[in-house]
């Protein structure tokens, strides 16, 4: 360590001897760095299986490459096209004719195209009441991933801190509701983690959520129409086109009832694009072709600056161009916006400090029925992204794009109207954050909540081993105002969905009684004797 | 390493022989450079196999004339812990383990958690590219030329870079590094 960091010193002296008035913290920045190189744990075994892997390989490709039928060995025209193009064209070529023939069955999507092994249409299929079972009871976002809040809200009675009670008015009657505290600016994501003990943060902010908009009502139906994103290969069965094609390593004629499981594809041209396809998930993704990317010295780049930025409107000029290019359609969403989300954490920092990031990223948030669906974080709407690198004003990739077929059931709506304030006036479904030691410096932060509009939530429901996307109803909550306004708490609402028993299981999950946490002070009397 | 463009060239033309010599000499780089990036020997052993999987596969679409090998090898290996995180997380630009908020819930090996923690706070406030510089440069101990190679940029402006970063890394950290270093005792007795 020694000799390399003289011979780092030395070399930074030469470059910038300013910095020579520092180099016993230059030395000690640096020793704290080398002091905390990881160990690798690079493994013998893992290096000697690896290579057996390679070394295999590397036969089988010998052998492909004397084994190749002459119409690749001598067409010059397959070299420029990567093995993807080659399945793009075969797809274009040899499936797709077949599907137009009818000699494959297409998609039971209701697609409008018969070229379509995935669909962007949208399509909604009435289902029986309740048809896609307990909304409560297994999603990973009411359990494992929420289990921290659940335990934080157990040591962290409704009145932490002695904080005044909110008060609303709510046409008749009057709500009040105690402040919620979470930790840092990162509200309901800034819940600590176990390991967080380790190393608390060195204050917390205490939110303080105030109804400020109109009187409202919720809708009178007693029952919400929840939609189940359907997945599945559908019915494509590419096995009679199969039949006549040799993939030289195996008799595609001994495969039955084959479907496209995924498929990824290349643009063999400079800036070209590749594209995932699953049509099993019915989700397709874009990224720039890595092997043709324009070779940019990034390094060497200037810092951006803020007001480097473009204009919103021109990031989404960009973007929708982009989508117009590759046909893109997006009748099945809103109005697109630049996600701010990177922005997070630079509250109150110095703007030389600011690292502003090459892509910004483009939202556009699924529409059902004229309205927008949200992300139950309320930090983002559902939709899928699109990157633009705001250096070159190009795309840098295509994120979350999926099918629009749905089923439709009914479940029953809360009604309750000071429940589903109750919920707003904690910012989250879940109270945020755990009660704070007495050694932290607590901000407070006022957060206003405009008059709510029913739009969409997404919901991610864990169950048969498989994720369901489910869209439900939900009262959006926007943020008005933050007082102070340069907090980092980012979101743009608060979402509360309108199904009942979303609701009460997220109750019934608050009430658990866990196994007392040892390091929380302050905890209710069922904890006693736990320091 | 020697003869390292004929091996390539045979690659390129279909005899694999010496590809076992080439694995050898960049294995190990390869894969302290994914685990630094991902804190992980399990994502870090997937990765870097998949990476070399990739590199025998298209060995030739590397073009000697548009940099070196190396170059071409780190680029791959950069862009695939880049796709690893994007499958985890697609809507947030993630390049490395720095980029992502807190460790709790991040699938990194728990010896190495601690050690993540110390560093992160501060690497994270860099540019990857930047902060891949300090870490290619400090524990990976490769001269400013092979950065240079890797990074595809110029070896004085690799120097600049580095040594700007390390001044900003010593105002981040600030004098309570310092202070601990001095407490510790070792500034007086080591020469570092």
């Amino acid at each position: 360590m020694e000799r390399i960091v003289e011979k780092i010193l030395a070399e930074i002296f030469t470059i910038d001897p300013d910095l020579k008035k520092f180099q016993k913290e230059l030395e000690a920045a640096m020793v704290k760095m080398i002091k905390n190189k990881p160990e690798t744990k690079f493994s013998k075994a893992f290096e000697e299986e690896l290579k057996m892997k390679l070394l295999v390989r590397a036969e089988e490709l010998e052998k492909e490459a004397k084994a190749r039928p002459s119409l690749w060995r001598n067409l010059n025209f397959w070299r420029g096209f990567s093995l993807a193009a080659v399945a793009a064209v075969f797809l274009a070529l040899v499936v797709m004719p077949a599907i137009k023939n009818g000699q494959i069955s297409v998609p039971n999507f209701k697609s409008g195209s018969p070229l379509a092994l995935i669909s962007g249409v949208m399509n909604v299929e009435q289902a029986g009441e309740r048809a896609f079972g307990d909304l409560g009871g297994s999603s990973p976002s009411l359990s494992e991933a929420n289990l921290e809040k659940a335990l934080s809200s157990y040591y962290a009675p409704a009145s932490p801190l002695g904080s005044a009670p909110q008060t609303i008015l709510s046409g008749s009657s009057a709500i009040t509701r105690d402040t919620a505290t979470g930790f840092g600016g990162g509200g309901t994501s800034a819940v600590a983690p176990p390991d967080a003990k380790m190393m608390p943060p060195q204050y917390a902010t205490k939110y303080n959520y105030v109804y400020a908009g109109e009187d409202f009502s919720l809708p009178e139906a007693d029952q919400a129409e929840v939609l189940k994103r359907l997945k599945g290969y559908g019915s494509e069965n590419l096995t009679s086109v199969l039949g006549s094609v040799s993939f030289g390593l195996l008799d595609a004629s001994k495969l039955s009832n084959v479907k496209v499981q995924s498929m990824s594809l290349a643009e063999d041209r400079d800036g070209g694009y590749m594209i995932d396809l699953n049509p099993y998930e019915g989700t397709l993704s874009m990224y720039e072709n890595w092997q043709r990317m324009m070779q940019v010295d990034y390094v060497a780049q200037p810092r951006l600056g803020e007001s480097d930025i473009p204009a919103d409107e021109k990031i989404i000029a960009a973007a929708n161009e982009f989508l117009a290019r590759y046909g893109i359609d997006l009748k099945n969403y809103g109005t697109p916006r630049v996600s701010q989300s990177w922005k997070m954490g630079y509250a109150g920092v110095r703007a030389e400090d600011i690292w502003i990031p090459d892509v910004m990223t483009v939202q556009y948030p699924l529409v059902f029925g004229g309205k927008e669906t949200w992300e139950q974080s309320g930090y983002d709407r559902a939709g899928f992204m699109v990157n633009i690198n705001i250096r070159t004003m190009k795309a840098a990739g295509l994120y979350g794009l999926e099918t629009q077929n749905y089923q439709s059931s009914n479940y029953a709506a809360e009604t309750d109207k000071a429940r589903i304030m109750e919920f707003a006036l904690q910012g989250d479904l879940w109270p945020q954050g755990i009660y704070p030691d007495e050694s932290f410096q607590v901000k407070e932060v006022e957060v206003r909540l405009g008059t709510p509009r029913i739009e969409y939530m997404r919901y991610w429901r864990y169950a048969d081993n498989q994720n369901d996307e489910l869209f439900v109803p939900a009262m959006v909550f926007p943020i008005i105002e933050k007082i102070p306004a340069d907090d980092s708490l980012y979101k743009d609402a608060v979402v509360i969905p309108l199904v009942r028993e979303i609701l009460d299981s997220v109750t019934a999950e608050q009430n658990i009684v866990p196994t007392p946490m040892p390091l929380i002070k302050g905890t209710p009397s069922s904890a006693e004797g736990v320091k | 390493m020697e003869n390292e463009l004929k091996i390539i060239e045979a690659c390129q033309a279909g005899n694999f022989e010496g590809f076992g010599a080439l694995y050898e000499a960049y294995i190990r780089k390869i894969y302290d450079f994914i685990y630094y990036k991902t804190y992980h020997k399990e994502t870090a052993e997937d990765i870097a196999s998949a990476v070399f999987m990739k590199v025998l596969e298209n060995i030739k679409s590397y073009k000697p004339g548009k940099g070196s090998f190396s170059a071409w090898l780190y680029g791959i290996a950069r862009h695939a812990v880049i796709d690893h995180y994007r499958k985890g997380k697609p809507e947030v630009p993630v390049e490395d383990v720095f980029d992502l908020p807190g460790t709790g819930d991040l699938t990194v090996d728990i010896d190495a958690k601690d050690r993540l923690e110390e560093v992160r706070a501060h690497l994270a406030k860099f540019k990857p590219a930047h902060r891949e510089i300090v870490i290619l440069r400090l524990w990976q101990e490769l001269s400013h030329r092979e950065i240079a190679e890797i990074t595809g940029t110029s070896e004085a402006n690799c120097k600049m870079i580095f040594s700007r970063t390390l001044g900003k890394l010593r105002a981040e950290m600030g004098p309570a590094i310092f202070t601990l270093f001095v407490l510790a005792g070792s500034l007086q007795n080591t020469k570092y």
